[in-house]
């Protein structure tokens, strides 16, 4: 336990260390840093300090720590590469970017993920390097503004246009996502009785309430600048910022800690892919069957690595002459389990 | 809070799929089955088994220790539920490492989905659709004193599959004499597994 929480730290400190190097140097020596915007800069620090923290205990798990060595080993074998080449790009997009996997949960379901996922992930594209000192705008003559990144002038456009409003408004485009999302999910979790008897108050309706919060206080902020003459601006502002570092802060702690699981399913996804076509192509017949009916299961190396895996947690499921337990297909371990209880009875049922 | 637990007499199963089809009325896996009624062996006798999730006690689900991803929470009174679909990251180790063969896996929602134990019924004092359904008492919900009460038979809350013992939320009802579920020792008795002439029994009601 001490090894893993020591790794766990030592990560969390050299986040630190790396991200206020970063600050340093992509807002060139802190000359391009808004200090208006410090309480967010922190706030994400945190963040990610938690989320490094989190994620080295997570993947240190028994389970999670053979699938992350796996995948990473997959991953990165040149002979992989070149025979699945499209197979990660393409998981990217189906399982991260649509969420096809949702869709088939429901197709409002998928509506309300798509927009609660990019108003969020958009928001962050663009709050994290504002507050960072990464991204930096400057008037570039009378009628033009120029965009800055790590110090690198990336183009200028027009004021006055579509196009200078849609940059300087992205985020009132992100909080209507959001707010489309957040509506559907309190819906479906205010109407849905196995919702209403399964959800917890912390982990499914806190995270909610805090993106609702966000959005509406960051729409304030622009109702208070076009519509308001600027009245009330300061109190929406730390309104506004208190409740996203409130949700920053419990980015490690809480649902949204699945950002950071999610693409962990592409691991998944290339180590079943390789280790079926390996045992495919050295046998030369189908992967692993069930030792009772032959049904497929995932692959030999599967049943393997379940079997080590529940070794580490220290359990065995040795049943003699019939071999192990996980050799055995869900049904026929049902089967077992009957034909068990039927000799017990004597065969003599109802 | 959940005081009540389930009984399971397979004794008792004619295989009618009452509780199968009931099940399907559960709100937090609308429209599909979670209990699983299996014919023990079709080649000599109509005897069919139910099963549910039995809600591993010691050790603690084994569905939730080998979750990579820590899908699988436990209520604080005891009842493993299913992936909480926001975690699952469709890897399928739940689905094997079951001692039980519980539970399943839609390919499609990349989602493993297993019984609740009713949960959004057994909060409110209500028992499960499946117990509710059964009409030969081999699906049982109540306390372990009421079934002392009201029944005959022995509560066995511990299935032994060879080296690993498991103990459970759920009971099995057994003869007085037995202790545990000795699975691997009945297996013994039975004889040599017959290999080749195995069957995969397909749902014959869907």
């Amino acid at each position: 336990m001490h090894r893993r929480t020591a790794t766990a730290e030592l990560l969390a400190i050299l986040t630190v260390i790396v991200i206020a190097a970063l600050i340093y140097v992509g807002s060139r020596g802190l000359r391009d840093f808004d200090a208006a915007l410090i309480g967010y800069a922190v706030g994400t620090t945190f963040a990610a300090v938690g989320l490094v923290y989190r994620y080295t205990l997570w993947i240190d798990r028994p389970p999670t720590r053979r699938y992350f060595r796996a995948g990473w080993r997959h991953f990165l074998s040149w002979k992989n590469f070149r025979r699945y080449t499209l197979l990660i790009p393409k998981a990217w997009v189906t399982d991260i970017f649509a969420q096809t996997f949702i869709f088939h949960r429901g197709a409002l379901r998928w509506v309300m993920h798509m927009a609660i996922f990019w108003g969020v992930v958009i928001s962050l594209a663009v709050t994290i390097p504002l507050s960072f000192g990464w991204f930096h705008l400057t008037l570039a003559g009378q009628n033009h503004y120029r965009i800055w990144f790590f110090g690198v002038s990336l183009f200028t456009f027009p004021l006055g246009t579509p196009m200078a409003w849609s940059v300087f408004h992205v985020l009132d485009y992100t909080a209507f996502l959001l707010l489309l999302g957040v509506a559907i999910a309190f819906w479906r979790r205010s109407h849905d009785a196995g919702f209403l008897a399964t959800q917890r108050f912390g982990f499914d309706l806190m995270p909610l309430i805090l993106l609702f919060a966000i959005a509406v206080t960051g729409l304030a902020l622009t109702v208070s600048s076009e519509l308001w003459q600027g009245r009330y601006y300061a109190f929406i502002s730390l309104t506004h910022e208190v409740v996203v570092v409130t949700w920053l802060i419990s980015l490690p702690f809480g649902k949204f800690f699945h950002i950071v699981e999610r693409p962990a399913t592409i691991g998944i996804t290339l180590y079943n892919t390789v280790n079926q076509d390996a045992e495919r192509s050295a046998g030369g017949s189908p992967v692993a069957g069930c030792a009772r009916c032959g049904a497929e299961l995932p692959s030999r190396q599967f049943v393997r690595d379940l079997k080590a895996t529940l070794d580490d947690l220290g359990q065995r499921y040795d049943i003699g002459e019939r071999g192990n337990l996980q050799d055995y297909c869900p049904t026929c371990k049902r089967v077992l389990r009957g034909d068990a209880y039927f000799q017990l009875m004597q065969k003599r049922f109802l | 809070m959940i005081t009540g637990t389930m009984f399971i007499d397979p004794s008792r199963c004619i295989g009618c799929r009452a509780c199968e089809a009931a099940c399907r009325e559960c709100d937090t896996h609308k429209g599909e089955s979670m209990i699983m009624v299996d014919f023990i062996d079709r080649r000599e006798s109509v005897a069919t088994q139910p099963t549910l999730c039995m809600h591993c006690e010691d050790p603690v689900a084994p569905c939730a220790q080998v979750c990579p991803a820590q899908a699988i929470l436990i209520t604080p009174e005891g009842i493993v539920q299913q992936a909480d679909p926001s975690r699952c990251i469709a890897c399928r180790n739940c689905v094997y490492a079951c001692p039980f063969g519980v539970p399943k896996f839609d390919v499609e929602e990349r989602l493993m989905k297993k019984c609740n134990l009713c949960y959004d019924r057994t909060v409110q004092g209500l028992q499960p659709w499946c117990s509710q359904a059964c009409p030969t008492d081999a699906l049982w919900f109540g306390t372990f004193e009421q079934f002392k009460d009201k029944r005959t038979g022995r509560p066995i809350d511990v299935t032994g599959f060879g080296t690993q013992d498991v103990q459970t939320r759920n009971y099995f009802v057994l003869p007085e004499r037995v202790d545990k579920l000795d699975v691997l020792a009945l297996l013994r008795e039975v004889g040599a597994p017959a290999e080749a002439t195995a069957v995969r029994e397909e749902a014959w009601v869907l």
